[in-house]
């Protein structure tokens, strides 16, 4: 097991990878990984001051990325309150159920409701209209990939759960649910257990393929010359639409042979880390697994929920450290419950918290860094890895949103820089991502109270 | 020996059939078989028809007939993708689904016909959309419980006997013919396959009825090939599919597959029987849409625009007057109605929107009959649908007109310009590019309609006065004949190339030589040699 902050080895089973070495195309693919943060962070998350380079510093709940600094972009000043306020006030209740929601969607998903009369809905989010754009789609067996570390279910705040429990939604009435347990995410990956709804099409139309092939195939030694020439035709372009319905089973790459460390099945049931359940541990595997997702190019595209938005689990893990703006320092025992102890608490339990996230989120980033593309960049170079919260912090207000990306974005986005803007939509952010940086053609994204257009934030493109 | 059809009775029955081979009454067996739509000739064939001097025999080989005409090519019954209109029937008639199939963009005209053997082919667009087809026709078949009960007969999972049997009967429909046991084998694998997946009883053959629909073996109508070298009689089930695509555009229902079965679509009796029962049933209305409304452009009506000089001509005026074809037509296929009707008939199908342009008036959407006593307004030439031509394509409307009786009704090759289609479009100048019928032309003159006629391989040399004189003159023309036979030939056959004139020409005289209804025109067609025989397929 490996704790610590900014030091990230592989994990020892890991080491056994037999994933061959990918042909590359010119220019290596870009990837997404959205980290959804609950409950927003304490005010010291953000740095003091705006700046490049060297005119800028990590605060000290971001210091776990401090080996990665150069590759950092933090943003302040994010809001979500015009997505439900068209006077852009920053109130949102009930802000559990109704912020998360709009995090990755940038809508308001009871407006939603409302005008399509359903009882569970929400704008398609970001990465998913990634997944389904020219850019992404048919390039990796897997669209998109959904992972999370939630081990208690969550109060869902009076809104339908999936508000607070998802943070993609496939369509306006189909929330991605993130899976939880090593193992499936292993098996997805290995193509041992075809789990997510669209492998089970693909699996389906693999096999109605076959027979077609087969068939067809087999009437060739049965009919005239010339009809065996329109069989061939027929056969071929059977095989050529398999290529896009199928472009490869989910694992073809990642050897399958893979076995976990011993690793509880979790369904809701741990609290707290007893009975075998280790947060840190399922933290580690988890960032493994996405680090594997991309190594075997299953999947370009991942959003990964630390914890549910109202979060009950007691992080009895994360050991209490006392904060400044810069720095911090061992204090004494450890934190209670996220929600409560942490955003409802004290701000040392509450940046010890997330904190502690952070540097599991640098260690993802680390082993995102130590993948090499052909070019000798690596994926992380070529990659956006964007950790954000749908909420301010301790006042649950739409405004001020914690948000880093780092990553490079195959050199599309401006790095080293804490980007202070004075109050901008989420949605803008997310905009200027798929269109400057991933180059997937929209006109907008995202809704707005009062109307207006998303506008690109040209200074995170470099 | 025709080897792999499996079946209880099917192999007995077949063997009996072949031992009880009679050759057509009419005695025109071809001496060759001949690919009909692949352009260089056989190894060792004529290649014009040559009276069998080419050394490959048969054993039925025979010179032609006593009148020295060229014997009549036998065809290789070749792969016939369905077209949009035949796939949708399918469908419905075999599944009773409600889903559309979306097939049209992918439909290619050639000489006015959609069912052409060669230019229908299977891309990766089509394919594509043949496989979301198939899916949301299984997905409806699911999850209606009318429907799933007519392929789910039985609810033993993993049971062979009941999957077999499952993939057995709506193989049988959907395929239109018994599956062979690789094919048995190959669906039920799909069965397997799903249910490793831990897919239910169902789950699993919806997976099945989505590999049948999306296979060659439904998309396509395919005739396997004898195995032996040499001509062959059409085999049972590949006879129901052509008589039930050529009179409904669809597959053959179950009453067509049991004959099949018991080997009783081979002889005059038979066919003649199965050909009446299946025109007398209200699918036949589809040859009227589907034949007539290609030949007689009732198809190409629904999209036709006449510009601004027409503010009258609507939509809904087209489509009533491609309605009033395809019902027209339909009258002609009665039984007792002497095709000779079609230039001369007094019937006309009209509604409040194409009654103006007829002079009348309608109160109602829907189509009524109604007989016009004024011989201006008789036969097919008064049609408004016939008249309203586009007048882009040939300059004028009354040359498009022209041209379309030279091409469509005298199959004459298109001749651009030519002297006989712009005599032809004058004598037409009682009606205006809407077919509204007038006495002054649109400088307010008196109309004249007295043309001479060039005079050519068509239509003689003749001084004709307006519409009813060009009717009787139609009507007398042998090349209008020939013309009928032409057309239903190349749409039943899925292709016409010159090599075939013998075999229209056959037909042509089959058909005068008795009482000239369609009817007879249909019989004489199934009862021809090509239609009831085959080539072995070029096979070595």
């Amino acid at each position: 097991m490996l704790r610590g902050a900014g030091v990230a080895l592989a994990l020892p089973w890991l080491e056994s990878l037999a994933a061959p070495a990918r042909a590359q195309a010119a220019a290596p693919p870009k990837r997404f990984v959205a980290i959804f943060l609950p409950c927003g962070a304490p005010d010291f998350w953000k740095p003091a001051t705006p700046g490049q380079g060297n005119s800028w510093q990590l605060s000290s709940l971001l210091d776990p990325l401090a080996q990665l600094k150069s590759r950092v972009n933090v943003i302040s000043g994010l809001e979500s309150g015009t997505v439900f306020n068209a006077d852009g006030g920053e109130s949102v209740e009930p802000s559990h159920g109704r912020l998360p929601a709009a995090w990755l969607s940038c809508d308001d998903a009871g407006r939603i409701r409302r005008e399509l009369m359903v009882d569970l809905a929400n704008g398609v989010t970001v990465d998913q209209l990634m997944a389904a754009s020219s850019v992404f789609a048919g390039q990796t067996p897997l669209p998109s990939l959904q992972v999370g570390l939630t081990s208690v279910d969550s109060f869902c705040d009076g809104q339908p759960c999936a508000n607070s429990r998802s943070v993609s939604w496939e369509t306006q009435t189909k929330p991605l649910y993130k899976l939880v347990n090593p193992q499936e995410v292993l098996d997805l990956l290995t193509g041992a257990k075809p789990e997510q709804p669209g492998n089970a099409q693909r699996a389906s139309r693999t096999s109605v393929l076959d027979a077609v092939k087969e068939t067809a195939s087999a009437l060739r030694a049965r009919v005239s010359v010339a009809d065996r020439q329109r069989l061939d035709d027929f056969l071929t372009s059977v095989r050529s639409v398999e290529q896009r319905v199928s472009p490869k089973p989910p694992g073809s790459s990642c050897s399958s042979t893979l076995v976990l460390p011993p690793f509880p099945e979790v369904s809701g049931n741990f609290r707290s880390n007893t009975g075998g359940y280790d947060k840190g541990l399922h933290a580690d595997l988890m960032n493994d697994l996405v680090a594997l997702a991309f190594r075997c190019d299953q999947t370009r595209i991942v959003s990964y929920m630390l914890e549910d938005e109202r979060s009950e689990f007691t992080c009895d893990h994360i050991p209490v450290r006392n904060f400044g703006p810069y720095t911090s320092a061992p204090g004494t025992g450890v934190c209670g419950e996220w929600h409560g102890a942490g955003q409802s608490g004290s701000l040392n339990v509450f940046g010890s918290i997330v904190r502690w996230n952070v540097g599991k989120v640098a260690e993802l980033c680390q082993r995102l860094a130590n993948i090499s593309e052909a070019d000798g960049s690596s994926v992380l170079d070529n990659s956006v890895v964007f950790l954000g919260a749908a909420m301010h912090g301790q006042d649950h207000q739409a405004s001020r949103l914690p948000a880093v990306a780092i990553g490079g974005g195959g050199g599309a986005l401006k790095t080293d820089q804490h980007l202070e803007l004075g109050s901008r939509p989420l949605r803008d952010f997310y905009f200027t991502l798929m269109k400057g940086v991933y180059g997937v053609e929209l006109d907008s994204f995202g809704y707005n109270a009062a109307g207006l257009p998303a506008t690109l934030i040209p200074e995170l493109l470099s | 020996m025709w080897l792999g059809f499996s079946g209880v009775g099917w192999r007995a029955a077949w063997g009996a059939a072949l031992l009880a081979l009679a050759l057509p009454a009419c005695g025109k067996s071809g001496s060759k078989g001949k690919s009909a739509s692949v352009a260089t000739p056989m190894p060792g064939a004529g290649g014009d028809g040559g009276a069998g001097g080419t050394g490959e025999t048969d054993g039925t080989g025979e010179a032609g007939d006593a009148a020295g005409e060229p014997a009549v090519r036998l065809l290789d019954g070749n792969m016939r993708r369905l077209t949009a209109a035949e796939y949708a029937a399918t469908v419905r008639d075999v599944l009773g689904t409600q889903t559309q199939p979306q097939l049209t963009e992918f439909t290619k005209l050639v000489d006015g016909f959609d069912n052409n053997a060669a230019a229908n082919t299977v891309d990766d667009a089509l394919y594509l959309r043949y496989l979301e087809t198939a899916e949301s026709l299984a997905d409806e078949v699911m999850s209606t419980p009318a429907l799933l009960a007519k392929i789910v007969t039985c609810e033993a999972v993993d049971d062979t006997t009941c999957v077999t049997g499952i993939i057995a009967k709506t193989g049988l429909r959907i395929f239109r013919r018994p599956l062979l046991d690789a094919e048995l084998t190959a669906y039920q694998k799909v069965y397997e396959r799903a249910r490793e997946r831990s897919l239910d009883h169902h789950g699993a053959l919806r997976d099945v009825l989505v590999a049948l629909l999306a296979s060659a073996q439904h998309v396509y109508r395919i005739e396997l090939s004898p195995a032996a070298p040499g001509a062959r009689p059409v085999g049972p089930y590949d006879m129901a599919t052509r008589l039930s695509y050529l009179l409904w555009s669809s597959a053959p229902d179950s009453v067509l597959l049991d004959l099949a079965a018991q080997n009783q679509l081979s002889d005059e009796q038979q066919l003649t029987q199965a050909v009446d029962r299946l025109l007398q049933d209200a699918r036949s209305q589809r040859l009227s849409a589907s034949f007539a409304g290609q030949w007689l452009g009732a198809r190409a009506l629904l999209t036709r625009e006449l510009g601004e000089a027409f503010p009258d001509w609507t939509p809904d005026v087209s489509t009533a007057a491609a309605a009033e074809i395809e019902a027209w037509f339909g009258e002609l296929t009665k039984p007792d109605q002497a095709f000779d009707r079609f230039f001369d008939s007094a019937t006309h199908f009209v509604n409040v929107d194409l009654a103006p342009l007829y002079g009348l008036t309608a109160q109602t959407k829907a189509l009524a009959r109604v007989d016009l006593p004024d011989a201006q307004r008789h036969g097919f030439l008064s049609l408004v649908g016939f008249l309203a031509q586009d007048a882009s394509v040939a300059g004028s409307y009354g040359a498009a007109r022209g041209a379309f009786i030279r091409e469509q009704l005298l199959c004459q090759p298109a001749n651009d310009p030519s002297s006989e289609a712009e005599a032809l479009g004058r004598a037409l100048e009682h009606f205006d590019g809407s077919g509204r019928y007038r006495t002054l032309d649109e400088s307010g003159q008196p109309l004249t309609v007295r043309v001479e006629l060039p005079g050519s391989d068509a239509l003689p040399s003749a001084e004709l006065d307006g519409l009813p004189a060009l009717s009787q003159a139609l009507a007398a023309s042998p090349a209008w004949r020939d013309c009928v036979a032409q057309k239903l030939y190349t749409y039943a056959f899925g292709s016409f190339t010159e090599a075939e004139r013998p075999n229209v020409a056959a037909l042509s005289r089959a058909w005068q030589s008795g009482p000239m209804t369609l009817r007879a025109l249909i019989l004489q067609l199934v009862l021809s040699p090509e239609f009831r025989q085959r080539g072995d397929g070029g096979k070595p």
